[in-house]
C-alpha cells in the first residue's frame, strides 16, 4: 500500500480530510432511523389491511357459497317432491259400496310456520316443509344399495344449534350457536309414512328429527316457502283460511265432497326465499345460546300474510341493513314436476 | 516514502475481536429463532398441503356435478408404514362406457411436501376408510404398487351414503408430531349432503 501512495502525493491528506467528514451523526442515524420506522410502520399497515380484507372478502365468498349449496340443494329435492296420487272408490262404510271416485295418497306434503304445532324450527324464522322425494338414501347398503329411486322423507328448516358434526378433537369452544338450514333426509329403509297411523298424525317426520337431521349451511336466518298456483291474478292459491298464510297440507280435507283442488295434490308453484348472513355480522352479534335481539326483532311477526310478502322482506333486509349485518337474499320460484294441478 | 496511516482510519476497523463476538452473537440469536422458524415453515407447509387437498375435493364435487357422474377423491400411502406417507392426492372420474364403467385420471397426482401427511388414525381421518369401496393397491409411475383410499362424491355433489357427518373429516398434520392430538393440524371435514369443506385449525 505504501508503494502506491507516492504517486499520488495529495491522496492521504484527502482521505483523512473526507473520512473524517463522511462519519454519521447522532442525528443523522436518529433521522434515519425514525423515517425506516415510519416507513415499515406504514408497510405492515398496509400488509396488516390487506389481509384483513382478503381473509373478510373471503369469509363472505365462502358464507354465500356454503348458502347458495344449501339453496340449491333444498330447490333440487323440493322440486323432486312426489306424491304418486292415485284415483280409487269411496267406499260407503254401511252398504260397503262404492260411493265415488277420490284422488288419493299414501304419501304427503305439509308446508307451515317453523315452530308451531307439530313443525321443528326456530318460531318466526319462516316455514317449514315436510315431503317425499326420490333422493335414493339409504344406509341398508347390502340390500338397497343402487336402487336409484328410493323415496325418502325429507324437510327443512331452519334451527338454532351448535355444529352437530364437530369432529371431536377440535376444540368445542369455538362452536357457537348459530342459525342453520336443517335437512331432514329419512333413510328409505326406516321410512314409516305408509303407516296411516304415521301419516296422519305427523310422526312421519316428528319421529326423526332429532335422529337424522343434518346442517346443510350456516347462518340462514330465514327460510320463506310460499306456495303458489300459476297465472292466477292472486298469486296465493287457496283462499280457504288454512291456506292463505303459507301453509299446504295435502291430507287436508280429502274427504270433503267436492274434493278440493288441493286434497292428495302437490303445490304446482312453491316459491323459496332464504335470507343467509355472513359469518362475521353473525360473530359480531353472538349473544351465547340465546338468539340475538336483532334477528328475533328484524324477524317477528313478518311471514304470515303471504299478501305481504314483499312488505315483510323488504322490512327484513331494512333492519339487517341497519345494524350492518352483511345478508343476501336467495329467491326461486321453484315449479314442483309431479303436480298435476288442474282446476 | 512512507506515509503514516491516519489515526482515525486505524481506529474505524474491527478488531478480530469485535468480529468475533458480533459472529457470536448473531450464532446465539439464530440458535433461539432457528426452531420458530422451522415451525413457521411446517405451519406453512401445513396450510398449503391442507388448501391443495381441500382444493382437489372441491375440484372432484364440481367435476361429479358438471359431468353428472361419480367422482373419486383417493389418497395414496408413498410409504411401506401403513399409516404414514398418506401424502398423495389425486381425483379419478368415473366414466360409463359400453363396457361398463371405467376409472379416469382426472389429472395426476398431487403430492403435499414430505414434512406433512395425512394421520391415518381413524379417530383423525376416518374420512380414509369411511367409503370401503374406494380402498386398495394401484400402480403408480416412479412409485410402484401403493395403497389408496378415499370416497367419492355423487352426481348430485353430495358424498356417497356411506359418509355420515361422524366420518367425513380428515386431519393433516406435520409428519414428525407426536401423540394422538397434534399440536398444530389442519382437518377438512365435507358436508355429506352439499359437499361443502369446512376448514378446523387450532
Amino acid at each position: 500500500m505504501s508503494d502506491v501512495l507516492p504517486a499520488y502525493p495529495g491522496t492521504a491528506a484527502r482521505r483523512r480530510e473526507e473520512r473524517g467528514k463522511s462519519a454519521f451523526t447522532v442525528l443523522e442515524i436518529l433521522v434515519a432511523t425514525s423515517i425506516l420506522v415510519m416507513i415499515l410502520v406504514i408497510v405492515l399497515g398496509m400488509v396488516d389491511q390487506l389481509s384483513k380484507i382478503w381473509r373478510s372478502s373471503s369469509e363472505r365468498i365462502e358464507a354465500f357459497q356454503s348458502a347458495r349449496l344449501g339453496f340449491d340443494l333444498m330447490t333440487r329435492n323440493l322440486r323432486q317432491a312426489t306424491l304418486n296420487p292415485y284415483l280409487d272408490y269411496e267406499i260407503d262404510p254401511t252398504s260397503l259400496s262404492p260411493r265415488r271416485y277420490l284422488r288419493k295418497s299414501d304419501l304427503r306434503f305439509l308446508l307451515g310456520p317453523a315452530g308451531k304445532d307439530d313443525l321443528p324450527g326456530v318460531p318466526d324464522s319462516g316455514q317449514a316443509v315436510f315431503f317425499q322425494a326420490p333422493a335414493s338414501y339409504t344406509l341398508d347398503a347390502a340390500n338397497c344399495a343402487g336402487l336409484d329411486s328410493l323415496i325418502n322423507t325429507s324437510g327443512y328448516y331452519i334451527g338454532f344449534t351448535r355444529n352437530t358434526a364437530l369432529p371431536p378433537h377440535v376444540e368445542t369452544a369455538v362452536n357457537p350457536y348459530r342459525y342453520r338450514l336443517i335437512q331432514l333426509l329419512v333413510p328409505a329403509e326406516k321410512k314409516n309414512i305408509y303407516d296411516p297411523s304415521m301419516k296422519d298424525n305427523e310422526k312421519w317426520f316428528t319421529d326423526y328429527v332429532d335422529t337424522n337431521s343434518r346442517i346443510v349451511a350456516d347462518n340462514i336466518i330465514a327460510l320463506i316457502l310460499r306456495p303458489q298456483a300459476p297465472g292466477s291474478t292472486s298469486p296465493d292459491i287457496i283462499t280457504g283460511k288454512a291456506y292463505a298464510d303459507y301453509t299446504y297440507d295435502s291430507a287436508l280435507n280429502v274427504n270433503t265432497d267436492p274434493q278440493p283442488v288441493y286434497a292428495n295434490q302437490l303445490p304446482p308453484i312453491v316459491q323459496v326465499t332464504m335470507v343467509a348472513i355472513d359469518e362475521s355480522s353473525a360473530k359480531h352479534i353472538d349473544a351465547g345460546p340465546n338468539q340475538p335481539n336483532v334477528i328475533t326483532s328484524a324477524l317477528a311477526g313478518k311471514f304470515q300474510n303471504a299478501a305481504n310478502y314483499t312488505d315483510d322482506l323488504d322490512k327484513l333486509e331494512k333492519a339487517l341493513m341497519a345494524a350492518r349485518i352483511r345478508y343476501r337474499v336467495f329467491s326461486s320460484a321453484i315449479p314442483i314436476r309431479e303436480s298435476l294441478w288442474s282446476k | 516514502m512512507k506515509t503514516p496511516l491516519p489515526r482515525l482510519a486505524r481506529r474505524s476497523a474491527f478488531s478480530l475481536i469485535e468480529l468475533l463476538m458480533v459472529i457470536a452473537i448473531i450464532a446465539t440469536v439464530t440458535a433461539f429463532v432457528a426452531p420458530s422458524f422451522n415451525s413457521i415453515i411446517v405451519g406453512s407447509d401445513l396450510t398449503c398441503a391442507g388448501q391443495m387437498i381441500g382444493d382437489q375435493m372441491m375440484y372432484a364435487r364440481q367435476e361429479a356435478v358438471t359431468k353428472n357422474q361419480e367422482v373419486q377423491v383417493r389418497f395414496y400411502n408413498l410409504s411401506n408404514d401403513a399409516t404414514k406417507g398418506w401424502r398423495g392426492v389425486q381425483v379419478w372420474r368415473i366414466e360409463q362406457t359400453k363396457t361398463g364403467s371405467v376409472a379416469m385420471a382426472a389429472g395426476r397426482m398431487l403430492l403435499i411436501r414430505e414434512n406433512v401427511m395425512i394421520n391415518a388414525d381413524a379417530g383423525l381421518s376416518p374420512l380414509l376408510t369411511a367409503d370401503p369401496h374406494i380402498s386398495g393397491t394401484a400402480n403408480v409411475p416412479g412409485h410402484g404398487a401403493i395403497a389408496y383410499a378415499g370416497f367419492r362424491f355423487r352426481a348430485n355433489g353430495a358424498t356417497d351414503n356411506s359418509i355420515t357427518e361422524a366420518n367425513s373429516f380428515l386431519t393433516l398434520q406435520n409428519a414428525k408430531a407426536q401423540g394422538p392430538v397434534p399440536a398444530n393440524y389442519y382437518t377438512i371435514q365435507v358436508n355429506p349432503v352439499t359437499g361443502k369443506t369446512t376448514i378446523f385449525r387450532p
